[in-house]
């Protein structure tokens, strides 16, 4: 059976039928985790922050207005939690209130099975490891998701012209630390 | 330009039409440049498949119900007041105190006229709770005005008070106790 348009299930949504939602979820769930996992590096905080976005999706669907797509908002509200939550660690951080039970977890709880898709993983947390948060973002959504700059733009707020600067400073940080572990 | 600017403009699609038909042009006679390019593609490929990985699927399933308990359980969640961007002056007063009293190297950077600058704009009537009940900012005011920055005035704050204020901050109030923050920390590194 073909999926409903994301139209039609947020319609249905607001119609009350609770059903619907649970499909908006099954969707985008994993594209959700993973755009935050990538940002943040680990699976605790990409938990966080797809349980934030799932629970902001459900009270917020109502004032979705399609005024871009569905997808498009949902990503808006990954990234911008996303990038919240860095802020939050960083400040944690800063503040020496980040707690080594909660480094351990970071570090140790995880969803991925084998020890090569860890590392796998790792390798990529190494390779995103020195570009700004902002950079990431475009970056990621760019090169994962394959979404166009002018999608980028409704999603971050940000100008064409400063995210393709942005992808620019990424991509050269990115391909010369690949080039260099070769 | 060096091959390995104009790769990253076009790849980043910062070319213009003309600047980009030439680079293609050039690509098809110069055999350097070509494997230059291809190379930074190959890693770009290589990229995605770090993220093809099998996770637990469980994780996936139990997110559904998770949620809607969540959902639930904010449903009986007493209602918790919203700080208001002036009444973040006053936590992130307090926040660097924490910060600076726990660094006893560093002197406290808040001048008198700054203190009494970020007092001024609190709204005097301002109540705020989460903490415990509720906190009067005059009160808070004389506090803050007689606190000689050893920390004593702080030590009914818990860790987990700061990181339940942190976690209730809006997007404007993170930013600015972020920028705040990092603004200070380079103060003190200079």
């Amino acid at each position: 059976m073909p999926e409903e348009k994301d139209e039609i299930l947020v319609k249905r949504f607001l119609e009350g039928d609770e059903r619907a939602y649970n499909e908006i979820v099954i969707r985008y769930r994993k594209k959700i985790y993973w755009h935050a996992r990538r940002m943040l590096g680990n699976h605790l905080d990409a938990d966080d922050v797809t349980q934030e976005v799932l629970i902001q999706i459900y009270k917020k669907l109502k004032t979705f207005k399609f005024n871009s797509s569905l997808y498009t908002w949902i990503f808006k509200i990954t990234s911008s939690k996303s990038l919240n939550k860095i802020k939050r660690t960083n400040i944690k951080k800063f503040l020496s209130l980040d707690n080594g039970h909660t480094q351990f977890l970071r570090t140790n709880v995880d969803i991925v099975k084998t020890f090569e898709d860890k590392e796998k993983l790792n390798r990529l947390n190494e390779i995103l490891k020195d570009i700004s948060a902002r950079q990431k973002e475009v970056f990621l959504l760019k090169q994962f998701e394959g979404l166009s700059y002018k999608e980028i733009s409704e999603i971050t707020g940000k100008s064409i012209g400063t995210l393709k600067a942005n992808y620019h400073f990424a991509l050269q940080k990115i391909l010369e630390k690949m080039k260099n572990e070769e | 330009m060096k091959n390995k600017e104009k790769i990253l403009k076009y790849l980043a699609g910062q070319m213009s039409k003309a600047e980009k038909d030439q680079f293609e042009n050039e690509i098809s006679r110069d055999a350097a440049l070509e494997k230059e390019l291809n190379s930074a593609n190959g890693l770009l490929e290589q990229i995605n498949k770090f993220s093809d990985v099998e996770t637990d699927e469980a994780y996936f399933s139990s997110l559904i119900p998770e949620i809607r308990r969540r959902l639930e359980k904010d449903k009986k969640r007493r209602k918790v007041y919203r700080f208001s961007v002036a009444f973040t002056s006053i936590i992130i007063l307090i926040l660097a105190f924490v910060y600076f009293s726990g660094n006893q190297k560093h002197e406290v950077l808040l001048s008198d006229s700054e203190m009494e600058k970020i007092i001024d704009e609190i709204p005097q009537n301002l109540v705020s709770t989460v903490l415990s009940g509720t906190v009067d900012l005059r009160g808070a005011e004389i506090q803050i005005d007689e606190f000689d920055l050893t920390g004593e005035y702080l030590s009914e704050f818990s860790e987990s008070d700061f990181i339940y204020l942190l976690n209730s901050f809006s997007n404007e109030e993170l930013n600015e106790l972020s920028e705040y923050l990092t603004e200070t920390k380079t103060q003190v590194e200079k």
